[in-house]
């Protein structure tokens, strides 16, 4: 049974256009910087720690044991244990994929492995993709994970920070967003396929630290990305496309300096939407269940440093408005997840983190 | 009278290395743009450089205005204690002030806030920058302490 550590919430909210009831419970709490979660047929779920643990929750409750076998990881900065996504075969195959963090202060990179999951210890354990090269700084990862529907895995790679204008060029893994198969090949049909000096594993690029990737229910790929001071961007992506970091931006380094003074250029990329000032975006998760009526086919995006859920109800591909949820936590969201159960699923981003479920009030 | 004079001279030395900075970052921000194949023509390059004086000034002249404090202090005591000639040592604090704060700062955030030192050629330009706060420092305060 689900554990109930802390009062809930009912909302109204004041927008008649957008009245929905809800209510938020806390799951889970005592996690440290959970990232992402999954829900596995069984019901239990999974949830990353930044700090390296994977854990498992059964019947609402955190089971003490981590998940044993996580390969060695680097934890600083932004880096750590990071997504984990189910292969769509999981109930028969158990296989799991997990990206994070390895290496040293002086070089470090992203990683993703394939593994499959028996009882609380991972096993045949295989990396399919390191980033390539190595980086000195503890930041901009991406790391986020999603399977396209003809089971191909797409992770997004941050620019390292320091390494920004790598993004704009395709012989490295900076900035970019990779799309390999699940072994860890290359799909014959990437856009960069067979062009000199160009890594064939890379899906798009000019991206800065994405921290949002997903597959909507029409399979069109959308990925949002972290801007610096201003900025933070929703793209629908195409293959092969630019999305402009940083040769164009929204916004402008912490500094205070741009980061470009231009905002569009010839052959790239505009975002659908982009966040000025920043917002933080880093979960992302289409809403598909039944408790929620209104929410169908809306897009959710979890906001650190804003500490929100937006709410983006589209059409025609296109942004038609937005809704700033769950200011009343006061939290900042590492994750927004619609769980097989109709809820959503928020993995607060803290030392003492938690999981809420957000269910209707009645 | 002769500590707000050097006060003010100190002022003066921020002042001319904040503005070298923060010029010769855009012209390297500005190379990154170039390079990736997009003109940048000349009116847009000197609003740009009017644009980062503007959006530095709260951030990199406070991050000089401790560097060259800390320098130039150092500066005096090796005057003080070594001996040798202070424009020397000056042009030698100068120099070596923004690069070690730059690279603190790196060491403790992990990133260098300040993109155009990113490289080894931008930081030595701005080395060359604190430098030239050294040099107006060392010139303006001769008389009254050498």
């Amino acid at each position: 049974m689900i554990k109930m550590l802390k009062v809930c919430l009912l909302v109204f909210l004041a927008s008649s256009a957008y009245a929905t009831e809800y209510k938020i419970e806390t799951l889970v709490d005592g996690l440290s910087y959970p990232w992402a979660m999954a829900f596995l047929p069984d019901g239990d779920m999974l949830v990353t720690e930044r700090s390296g643990q994977l854990r498992r929750i059964s019947d609402g409750k955190l089971q003490a044991e981590p998940i044993a076998n996580i390969p060695a990881l680097y934890v600083a900065g932004q880096g750590g244990l990071l997504d984990i996504i189910l292969d769509p075969g999981f109930e028969t195959n158990h296989r799991v994929f997990i990206s994070f963090s390895i290496g040293t202060k002086s070089a470090n990179a992203t990683r993703v492995i394939s593994a499959r999951l028996e009882g609380n210890k991972l096993e045949d354990i295989s990396t399919i993709f390191t980033a390539s090269p190595g980086k000195d700084t503890p930041h901009h990862f991406g790391a986020r994970l999603a399977l396209m529907p003809d089971q191909t895995l797409l992770i997004t790679v941050g620019e390292g920070f320091d390494y920004r204008e790598q993004a704009q060029f395709l012989d490295n893994h900076f900035g970019k967003l990779i799309r390999i198969n699940k072994d860890g090949s290359v799909p014959s049909d990437n856009p960069f396929i067979g062009l000199e000096g160009v890594l064939p594993e890379i899906w798009s690029y000019g991206h800065r630290n994405a921290q949002g990737l997903l597959i909507s229910a029409d399979g069109t790929v959308w990925l949002h990305e972290h801007g610096p001071r201003g900025g933070d961007e929703l793209n629908r992506i195409l293959p092969g496309k630019n999305y402009g970091w940083p040769a164009i931006t929204h916004g402008v380094d912490y500094s205070g300096a741009y980061v470009s003074p231009y905002v569009e250029a010839e052959g790239m990329e505009q975002p659908v939407t982009y966040w000025v000032p920043s917002i933080a975006p880093a979960g992302f998760c289409e809403y598909t269940g039944n408790q929620f009526p209104d929410w169908q086919g809306n897009l959710f995006v979890a906001a650190l440093a804003e500490k929100s859920v937006h709410r983006l109800v589209m059409e025609n591909g296109k942004v038609k408005s937005q809704q700033t949820l769950f200011t009343e936590l006061e939290q900042r969201i590492r994750e927004v997840r619609a769980g097989p159960d109709g809820f959503l699923y928020l993995l607060t981003d803290s030392d003492e983190g938690k999981i809420l479920r957000v269910s209707p009030a009645n | 009278m002769k500590k707000a004079k050097t006060g003010l001279v100190y002022i003066l030395s921020v002042i001319c290395t904040f503005l070298l900075a923060s010029i010769v970052g855009t012209q390297i921000v500005l190379a990154d743009i170039l390079s990736f194949g997009i003109d940048v023509p000349l009116s847009e390059r000197v609003s740009a450089t009017f644009h980062d004086i503007v959006g530095l000034a709260p951030t990199l002249s406070i991050l000089i205005a401790a560097a060259l404090l800390v320098a130039f202090v150092v500066a005096a005591l090796c005057i003080r204690f070594l001996g040798g000639k202070r424009m020397y040592w000056y042009l030698a604090a100068g120099f070596t002030s923004l690069p070690a704060t730059l690279m603190l700062i790196k060491s403790l955030m992990g990133v260098t806030l300040f993109a155009a030192a990113r490289t080894g050629f931008g930081m030595l330009l701005i080395a060359l920058c604190g430098l030239a706060g050294g040099w107006v420092f060392a010139r303006l305060t001769q008389k009254r302490i050498g």
